[in-house]
């Protein structure tokens, strides 16, 4: 038996060897039950990491073993308060989807901690991708011009989007809602191109996308508007332009299925033959376009969650962050 | 029509970052995660808790995840397990208590499960089973084995080890053949 120097087992204190692949034998059912101390574990994953097939490939099979022994439990179904939990920890925008509060047009209560979630969930996904927001004056107002770029774009995605539909599919009416949401339709592989948009008004269950430079489908090919749920609920059946452009606008159902995403699919003329899908867009992605100004306390919220310090709470004007 | 996600799949979607990849995995594996905390830890509340933990972990650090080494089903399975024990212990620390083993109020499920249990532990001496069943089944470390059955720790880790290494043949020829 090997002995690591710290060992209460080990009264010598006598330096200890490298892991072999004798001692993974031993050792790997301590190892995947927990039991190694800290000091024998890191021995033995240097080893592993080290290059050993032979042991790496013993560590597997013995995985598998173990995780066998747990096919035969029969699940349990755990109470739903669980996955809702969860969600609120990953995701917030997600746990509002999936609660419905979206799709009924937020009719219960408290719109406000919703877009203030979206928000939250936006601002941190953009600072994420430009690293560590840092806490000097300099940096946070770069990022903030940054932040402004994109909002800018953003809207101004919007405002043709709105423009387009209204002068294309008649979705005149929904322009004059504040209870829009927009949403982003990428490619599925081939890079995840954004290449077709939609807003949604759920308060009057109705939805408009605009698509352009769509990939052209085989002959008596057509494309179908799916909500991704455990049923899929197809809204709509079009067809592009010679140009791969399109839009339209299709009247939501009444009972809306637990979806996820909205998905585009290439469906062959054959009905019995599977579609394939070739656009999504998250509802999870859902953006309020609204002309609404946050209150004193989501903005509160939000500039905690960003970890801003006084001085630049007021240099950041969450106003234009979210007020489209 | 959208197809089904295989779990490397969804992992990989974690991995991005993906919310939905995660509530897919969490539909398809909660009720097996809840059944290994329910049975490590023989309390609803602490195995909710556990089940919570052990999807959040996924989430936060999906690069644990390796795909050369197991199947996304083995490592979840593995890493529930792991997690309750863990909080099997805590929760003991904080009542000091030190027995493990099934509680009175859960035997008649636990006669059922323990039925399906020697189902796969088939064909291994009973003193194998038996220590295999308190180390996967009731959250025991060794040392809490070796008490319970009172024999020597070295004993209690010379059996598992070896009850480990006869299912790890077995697999082998199973495989084969």
């Amino acid at each position: 038996m090997r002995h690591s120097p710290h060992d209460a087992s080990n009264p010598t204190g006598c330096e200890r060897r490298p892991v072999q692949c004798s001692d993974v034998q031993e050792l790997i059912s301590d190892f995947l039950l927990g039991e190694l101390n800290t000091t024998d574990e890191a021995s033995l994953r240097a080893h592993v990491d080290a290059g050993c097939p032979k042991c790496a490939g013993l560590i597997a099979e013995t995985e598998t073993v173990l995780g066998r022994l747990y096919d035969v439990l029969p699940p349990e179904t755990p109470p739903p308060d669980v996955e809702e939990r969860l969600a609120a920890r990953v995701e917030p925008i997600s746990t509002a989807v999936r609660s419905g509060t979206l799709w009924t047009g937020l009719k219960e209560h408290d719109w406000v901690f919703t877009f203030a979630a979206i928000c939250v969930a936006s601002v941190l996904v953009w600072l994420g991708s430009w690293g560590t927001f840092s806490a000097t004056h300099s940096q946070e107002a770069s990022r903030e011009n940054e932040l402004h770029i994109a909002l800018g774009k953003r809207k101004d995605q919007i405002g043709s989007l709105r423009r387009e539909l209204a002068d294309n599919a008649g979705f005149a009416e929904a322009m004059r809602s504040d209870e829009l949401y927009f949403l982003t339709f990428n490619a599925v592989g081939d890079g995840n191109a954004a290449i077709g948009r939609s807003l949604w008004d759920p308060r009057a269950r109705r939805l408009g996308a605009s698509f352009s430079r769509l990939p052209e489908t085989d002959a008596g090919h057509a494309l179908a508007l799916w909500l991704d749920a455990p049923e899929p609920v197809r809204l709509t059946t079009f067809t592009a332009t010679a140009q791969g452009d399109a839009s339209f606008v299709v009247e939501l159902p009444a009972e809306l299925p637990d979806a996820t995403r909205l998905v585009v699919s290439d469906e062959p003329a054959d009905s019995r033959l599977p579609g394939k899908t070739i656009l999504a867009a998250r509802l999870g992605d859902s953006v309020r376009v609204a002309s609404q100004v946050l209150d004193h306390q989501a903005s509160t919220l939000i500039a905690d969650k960003a970890g801003l310090g006084a001085h630049n709470r007021k240099r950041l004007n969450l106003k234009v962050l979210c007020g489209y | 029509m959208p197809k089904t996600q295989t779990d490397f799949e969804l992992m990989q979607a974690i991995r991005r970052g993906d919310a939905e990849g995660l509530r897919t995995l969490y539909a398809r594996y909660s009720g097996k995660v809840y059944a290994i905390c329910l049975r490590v830890i023989h309390d609803q509340h602490e195995a909710e808790e556990t089940l919570l933990d052990v999807f959040h972990e996924i989430w936060q650090r999906s690069d644990r995840f390796d795909d050369t080494r197991s199947s996304p089903r083995q490592y979840i399975q593995l890493l529930a397990r792991s997690r309750a024990i863990d909080r099997l212990r805590e929760s003991k620390r904080r009542r000091d208590k030190v027995e493990c083993g099934f509680l009175p109020e859960l035997a008649a499920t636990e006669h059922e499960q323990s039925s399906d249990v020697s189902h796969v532990l088939g064909g291994l001496e009973p003193r194998y089973q038996q220590v295999i069943e308190l180390a996967f089944f009731s959250g025991c470390s060794h040392s809490q084995i070796a008490e319970q059955l009172q024999i020597p720790l070295g004993t209690v880790k010379t059996r598992i080890r070896t009850a480990i290494a006869t299912l790890r043949r077995r697999m082998r020829e199973g495989t084969e053949q």
